[in-house]
């Protein structure tokens, strides 16, 4: 029971109920097996999901409550992962999105099958990830930086940031042009020189 | 109360006339100085006690109608954040007036009862064909109509074009300003032509050829964009409705524009490919237009910079593929022969060539025979050179400076521009050797070559011309690689410049004033210089109604205008289509406005946008008379971020009955009850936000404070309620998938519960059915949030300078109101903070890190 036990670990553990799902052929990128579960998925010790096809909510509304009823509280992340397959859709998506925060379950919607599938893998996948990525990290390439920089200018693209640094040669003589300056540079119209004197020269915050 | 209204011309009288007899939307032909007609209207109203507010008004048009309300003795106050506090608002409001009020600052002075809506006299609304339903100018418009029905509104529109887009564009613009009635000025209309065509002035207008070089370059730029627009419909066929098109209409259509509204709708489902062509149709097309307009070392240095750009360094950004086009080879040869060439001598040497452009030849003979002309007379002529923009400005005088001191003046400016051109080559340079350590193997280049698919190599297209042929060229075009010869060249040819002599220039024989166009404020120009001579160096339709309009109100002056154009290219055909283009629309108003009874009141049964149908509804329970301001204490409660009110979704909150309580709040967008705190993203943001950590640090101090933190995603109601597509997705979990950063997002805030709304419509009945189940929130709560002592949350953060400091490297969400609440003025201040005061603010890491970002040197990367 013991070795069972650590391979539970690894894998997607599927609920029998869910035999016949057509999100099952996709999943490809992480093991999985059957399980008596109380919830559809689990994708690890704290993360588990209820399945849910908005077509057959549409003929069982009750269904999903049930299962909501029976899973209670357990597992600190519960994924309500519902898959969109019909076109009349707000409705439903509403009470689901009521439900979900009621019950305090996390409300995820796939387009399809595959999305679906996609969505339960990722979950077991990053079960022990960082969060680096979607956190804030500043880059090191200088050019990246300058473009980040100035493309939070509203109108601002690429090529234009590239010819900023060309023309001024540093952050600090552009971030301080003058509008003569600015006018000088080519592609720069009235409305680029205006909008990036505002970002540079508008004060962060006005006075009561 | 006597009001003479201050209007020469007897047509400007019957417009005023009948604008002030009824409300209605007034739609006169641009040029026609509908603002002068404003500015009376305002002063008709403006008695002592009464409120008038302007609406939607710009910069420009402010300025002008300060300046007109001057000359009838009645000051017009402007209010934005940044010129008036709250209190100041609050007691300006009650002495009343004139004021012109930024529409976003008026909803939250309307909804916070610091405006008396009740007291004020009437709205005049500027630019009324941009005013949609859901915008903040309907807003103002709905609030004021619930708190004042005897007030009036009139509204004012120059853009009959804006008027004819869409289905039922007009009657929707009119249920949103609450009007029935319309009246239309073109410059067609029988009294507005007798009054302009009494005393004609002399006009003497000039086709100047193009040079051969522009013309093939013309067409390679044309051949790039056709293919590009080819390949854009062979990947979207079917997104994209353009059977229609002929390559003259992409002449003078912003067609990048329009294509870029169909595909609006799955924007965010595009494929990364789609997105490039886009904006490549972008780039094509601004270079299109610098091709007549800038003197050939700018336009080689655009040309270089695009290339550079358009390359792509990151592997998953995709190279433009025009690029890889012959004719975008010939372009750069063409763009670089018309600079300098290989000299036919020796063959290692370069030679400047410097082609001039040819309208400044035909300058110079105009105002030599201005010059005869006038000698005539003893007065010194008043001339008026106007260009397409400050550019072309600067351009035209340099080259009259120059050619003041020398017969070969375009050469001698040519020459110092190109100075400047190799000094700009080195940091260029620079630059594309730091992209091209890092950039995309060469192959790589070669393999995603999209064209590859569309012309086979060896199924060449007949075509006339040889530049023409879409054949695929065998390299990929290069940024200019091979300059050194010709700093060798620039020693022995280039001479240093002479100090300018202002002995014999132009400007000393003349008063002579070179100016862009400017809108309105032309009229103004026109009066203060008084020209005997006018140059309309670029064409400018409106600019000839102004003149129009000046010539008949001083018949006695003496007036000639040139014109100069540019034959067989876009210059002439856009400005042709812009003719015939606000003709039709006007044909079309009138006609429309024939119809419009029957449009009236078939429209609301025949309304197929819920959106429009909800604000509708609520229209009509306030037209029946309903005592809305009586409900404060019932109504449930909203508590909305200032920053919000850009989007539509409180003017749908307040259409539904919320009571919208706008606060500067620190943490979250919208607060929904104690427990209950929202952030709002819409799909582009929330990739953006993700991409950047925004959203990570944002869910963090959610969490901190409320027991239910919540992410909006909101689609938009035009838009595909669904993220990508899942075909782009590849066989394996990629690690930058939205989806992927979704997941990692859940997992690192399970509490986080998650809104998936198709519209802000569902947001608003989403938001009722979640209320309902808490208490109301307490605003100062809110607003207390996330602040640190010391840092007050009453004075307001200004949107764009904030995003730039948060964009800069080593600010962060967590330590940027380090800086917004020290005495760091702006962004400008921050760059000669000295090193010491910013490590104070935001650590020594940090500060460090920021402090040499800014003084770093290019040629130091």
């Amino acid at each position: 029971p013991k070795l069972v036990s650590k391979s539970v670990n690894h894998n997607v553990l599927v609920s029998f109920r869910q035999k016949g799902n057509p999100l099952l052929p996709h999943l490809r990128n992480v093991p999985w097996e059957y399980s008596e579960i109380v919830p559809d998925f689990v994708m690890g010790a704290k993360t588990c999901a209820l399945f849910l096809s908005l077509k057959y909510h549409h003929v069982h509304p009750e269904y999903i409550y049930s299962r909501i009823g029976k899973l209670g509280k357990a597992y600190e992340l519960r994924i309500l992962l519902a898959v969109v397959d019909v076109e009349n859709h707000r409705e439903s998506i509403q009470e689901l999105v009521k439900t979900s925060v009621v019950n305090r379950y996390t409300l995820i919607l796939a387009w399809s099958s595959a999305e679906a599938a996609r969505y339960i893998e990722t979950y077991k996948a990053f079960e022990f990830a960082a969060p680096t990525n979607i956190m804030e990290r500043p880059s090191t390439d200088y050019l990246e930086r300058v473009q980040n920089t100035f493309t939070s200018i509203r109108g601002i693209n690429k090529s234009d940031c590239l010819s900023l640094i060309a023309h001024f040669g540093s952050m600090k003589r552009a971030l301080t042009a003058t509008q003569e300056e600015l006018e000088q540079i080519d592609g720069f119209g009235p409305t680029k020189v205006r909008r990036f004197l505002e970002a540079t020269h508008q004060p962060f915050r006005s006075q009561k | 109360m006597e009001f003479e209204a201050k209007l020469p011309l007897s047509f400007q009288k019957e417009i005023f006339e009948e604008v002030r007899n009824e409300d209605g939307l007034c739609v006169v032909a641009p040029g026609l100085s509908s603002l002068r007609i404003v500015a009376n209207i305002l002063a008709y109203y403006s008695v002592p006690g009464s409120l008038l507010i302007l609406l939607n008004a710009n910069d420009t048009d402010i300025e002008i109608l300060e300046k007109y309300l001057d000359e009838l003795k009645k000051p017009l106050v402007s209010v934005n954040t940044d010129s008036m506090s709250v209190d100041g608002r609050e007691k300006a409001y009650k002495g009343g007036g004139i004021f012109a009020v930024t529409s976003r600052i008026l909803v939250l002075d309307m909804l916070t009862h610091l405006i008396p809506v009740e007291f004020i006299t009437g709205l005049v609304v500027l630019h009324a064909d941009r005013i949609t339903a859901t915008g903040s100018e309907a807003f103002v418009l709905r609030l004021f109509r619930q708190g004042n029905r005897d007030g009036f509104i009139k509204a004012f529109t120059d853009e009959p074009e804006r008027l004819t887009m869409g289905i039922n564009a007009l009657s929707g613009c009119l249920r949103c300003l609450f009007l029935k009635h319309v009246s239309i000025f073109p410059r067609f209309h029988v009294h507005v032509a007798e009054a302009l065509e009494n005393s004609p002035a002399a006009v003497v207008e000039f086709n100047v050829e193009a040079t051969e070089s522009q013309k093939s370059m013309q067409t390679c730029i044309i051949t790039c964009i056709e293919s590009t627009i080819k390949e854009l419909r062979r990947i979207n066929s079917a997104h994209l409705d353009m059977e229609q098109w002929t390559v003259d209409s992409l002449l003078h259509r912003s067609f990048d524009i329009i294509i870029r509204r169909q595909l609006d709708p799955l924007w965010h489902r595009l494929s990364s490919k789609t997105k490039t062509l886009v904006s490549d149709l972008t780039t094509l097309r601004s270079l299109l237009t610098s091709l007549i307009s800038y003197d050939c070392i700018s336009f080689l240095k655009l040309l270089d910079t695009v290339i550079l750009s358009a390359g792509g360094r990151n592997p998953m950004q995709n190279q433009s593929p025009w690029l890889l086009l012959e004719p975008a080879n010939t372009l750069i040869n063409l763009a670089r022969q018309r600079v300098y060439s290989v000299s036919p001598t020796s063959p290692n040497v370069q030679v400047p060539v410097l082609e001039a452009l040819p309208k400044w030849d035909i300058l110079k003979t105009i105002l030599d025979e201005i010059k005869q002309d006038a000698s005539k007379t003893d007065v010194t002529p008043s001339t008026l050179i106007m260009c397409a923009d400050d550019r072309t400005c600067f351009q035209i005088k340099d080259y009259l400076l120059s050619s003041s001191f020398d017969e070969d003046a375009s050469l001698k400016l040519m020459q110092r521009k190109l100075r400047d051109y190799l000094d700009w080559l080195q940091r260029y340079k620079k630059i594309k050797n730091e992209l091209q350590i890092k950039g995309i193997p060469k192959q790589r280049l070669e393999s995603s070559n999209t064209f590859r698919k569309a012309v086979p190599p060896n199924k060449r297209r007949r075509v006339r011309g040889g530049s023409n042929a879409t054949t695929r060229s065998t390299t990929p075009v290069e940024a200019n690689d091979n300059i050194e010869p010709l700093f060798s060249l620039i020693n022995s040819h280039v001479t240093t410049p002479e100090t300018e002599s202002s002995e014999s220039s132009y400007f000393n024989d003349f008063s002579l004033n070179i100016k862009s166009y400017d809108g309105d404020y032309d009229d103004i120009l026109l009066e203060e210089l008084s020209p005997n001579y006018i140059i309309m160096y670029d064409a400018d339709p409106a600019f000839i109604r102004r003149v129009e309009v000046y010539r008949a109100t001083h018949p006695e002056r003496q007036l000639k205008v040139y014109f100069t154009y540019y034959g067989g290219t876009v210059e002439e055909q856009r400005y042709l289509f812009a003719v015939r283009r606000e003709k039709d629309s006007f044909s079309r108003l009138i006609r429309e406005r024939a119809n419009m009874t029957v449009l009236l009141t078939t429209a609301e049964e025949s309304l197929t946008d819920p959106e429009h149908k909800f604000l509708q509804s609520v229209n009509t329970r306030i037209a029946g008379g309903g005592r809305v301001s009586s409900m404060s204490t019932e109504q449930p409660r909203v508590i909305v971020d200032l920053r919000e009110f850009r989007s539509t979704l409180p003017s749908m909150l307040h259409g539904h009955g919320f009571s919208v309580v706008p606060c500067q709040l620190t943490v979250g967008d919208y607060i929904l009850s104690p427990k209950l705190c929202v952030e709002r993203k819409s799909v582009p943001d929330l990739i953006q936000s993700l991409n950047s950590g925004r959203l990570y640090s944002q869910c963090e101090s959610m969490q901190d404070h409320y027991e239910i933190p919540i992410l909006l995603i909101e689609f938009d109601q035009n838009k595909s309620f669904q993220l990508e597509p899942f075909a782009e997705l590849s066989a394996e979990i990629g690690k930058n998938d939205l989806q992927s950063k979704l997941v990692l997002l859940t997992l690192c805030f399970p509490k986080l519960k998650i809104i998936w709304s198709s519209s802000a419509y569902a947001t608003v009945l989403i938001f009722s059915d979640l209320k309902a189940l808490h208490e109301e929130p307490d605003p100062e709560t809110a607003v207390s949030y996330g602040l640190e002592p010391g840092q007050d949350a009453t004075s307001t953060l200004n949107r764009a300078p904030v995003d730039l400091l948060l964009g800069l490297p080593y600010v962060s969400q967590k330590n940027y109101r380090n800086i917004v609440y020290s005495n760091v003025k702006n962004v400008t201040e921050l760059c000669d903070t000295e090193r010491r005061n910013l490590t104070e603010l935001i650590g020594p890491e940090c500060g460090n890190g920021l402090y040499n970002f800014m003084r770093k040197e290019l040629k130091d990367v």
